[in-house]
């Protein structure tokens, strides 16, 4: 669909790119990738190694979260929470937009491939190809894109990880585990909440096939109980102690009473509480880890 | 302690596991699912199955480097063990093989 952009002044054009880079998600997969080098360094933290990941994996995330956009311009204009986004609300062309995103996601690829090593960058290019050639597509078809952008979503701290390391390992897929299982209750909240502008966009969420809430109330228990589990592995694969097992056992049983809430209930209010304290949730969990890291 | 408890939270939850398998599976549509049909119940059987597989492989995993970690803590010496070694007179060493 072509649109007509409007004039742009540079500090306009400039904060509508950085919008088109999602920056709070990009913070986010910054932060569990830092998570995930910290955690996978033996040893001491070669700090420039740190800084060419996270300036790396920052710029393949928000290559990811432009081209999304590109693809998702059309639903996104019959969207109330995505129409004043730059391509929807005409403040930027499509291929100005999509060459952006391609040579962020060029240009993040060769530079991980280069400064932190070919593993790093291989998973990164995974990442998007899943973020965006599977899971954008797939949002127009199932609930169950949900589940498939889970993967790209729980794979920073991995590419952390590997960047520290070199290798993946049992310890790594735990990160993954983690993220992927916080993940879902996380997004069935939002889902929840904004089931009527999903509907608007064509999105099939499970919450907008689910008019009586129950598929969504049922996998929001169900991920926040395998979540619980899951995260008290890093204590009992050595890589943390028993500071961070009992503090995730206590988060896990928060998220989890706040998940089953949501579930009972079924409004905006509990859903709302649902995402906060998953917003506080993950944090708190990476910091734990961090600080309470068994080292040899 | 810390063992049981990682294996109390995930029995937890492969017990829901199975309780919402069965729930798919067997409620009568009159329920709540026969509303959006056939399709929304396999579609939440899949949703149901991942997040089962994964937990697997990940006790697996969790299983697997305990096991190991038992062998290395069974088998490790002590820093600054002192080799030695037992001899008695009517011991006979017997390799496979030796003719008795």
């Amino acid at each position: 669909m072509q649109r007509s952009v409007a004039l742009a002044t540079p500090v306009s054009r400039f904060a509508d790119y950085a919008e088109l880079a999602k920056p709070r998600i990009t913070l986010m997969v910054v932060l569990t990738t830092a998570a995930g080098y910290y955690l996978g360094a033996d040893g001491s933290i070669d700090l420039l190694v740190l800084l060419h990941a996270l300036l790396g994996t920052g710029v393949i995330a928000a290559a990811a979260s432009a081209l999304n956009q590109v693809l998702e311009r059309d639903s996104d204009s019959r969207m109330l929470r995505t129409q004043s986004r730059p391509l929807p609300a005409g403040r930027m062309e499509t291929q100005a937009a999509l060459a952006f995103g391609l040579a962020l996601a060029l240009l993040g690829s060769i530079y991980l491939a280069a400064a932190v090593n070919v593993l790093t960058a291989a998973i990164g290019v995974a990442t998007m190809v899943l973020y965006v050639l599977v899971y954008t597509p797939l949002k127009r078809r199932s609930s169950l894109c949900t589940i498939v952008g889970a993967v790209p979503g729980a794979l920073p701290p991995v590419m952390g990880w590997t960047a520290a390391a070199g290798a993946l390992s049992a310890e790594a897929w735990v990160l993954f585990a983690i993220l992927f299982f916080w993940q879902l209750p996380h997004f069935l909240a939002i889902a929840w909440n904004y089931r009527e502008d999903y509907a608007r966009g064509g999105q099939p969420m499970l919450s907008v096939e689910d008019p009586t809430g129950g598929s969504t109330a049922r996998q929001i228990v169900l991920n926040c109980m395998a979540l619980l589990p899951v995260s008290l592995a890093p204590s009992l694969l050595h890589l943390t102690g028993a500071l961070y097992f009992y503090g995730a056992l206590a988060l896990g049983i928060t998220y989890l009473v706040a998940g089953v809430h949501a579930a009972r209930d079924r409004s905006h209010d509990a859903a709302l509480l649902l995402l906060r304290v998953s917003v506080i949730y993950l944090p708190a969990l990476l910091g734990l880890m961090t600080f309470d890291k068994v080292t040899f | 302690m810390q063992a049981t408890l990682f294996w109390l939270t995930g029995g937890a939850f492969f017990a829901l596991q199975i309780g919402t398998l069965l729930y798919l599976l067997y409620a009568s549509p009159s329920a709540g699912l026969a509303a959006t049909g056939e399709r929304r119940r396999r579609v939440e059987l899949v949703w149901t199955l991942v997040p089962a597989s994964i937990l697997v492989a990940i006790v697996l995993m969790v299983g697997g480097f305990t096991g190991a970690s038992w062998t290395r803590v069974r088998t490790a010496a002590a820093p600054g063990a002192a080799d030695f070694a037992l001899h008695h007179p009517d011991a006979q060493a017997v390799r496979p093989g030796t003719p008795r």
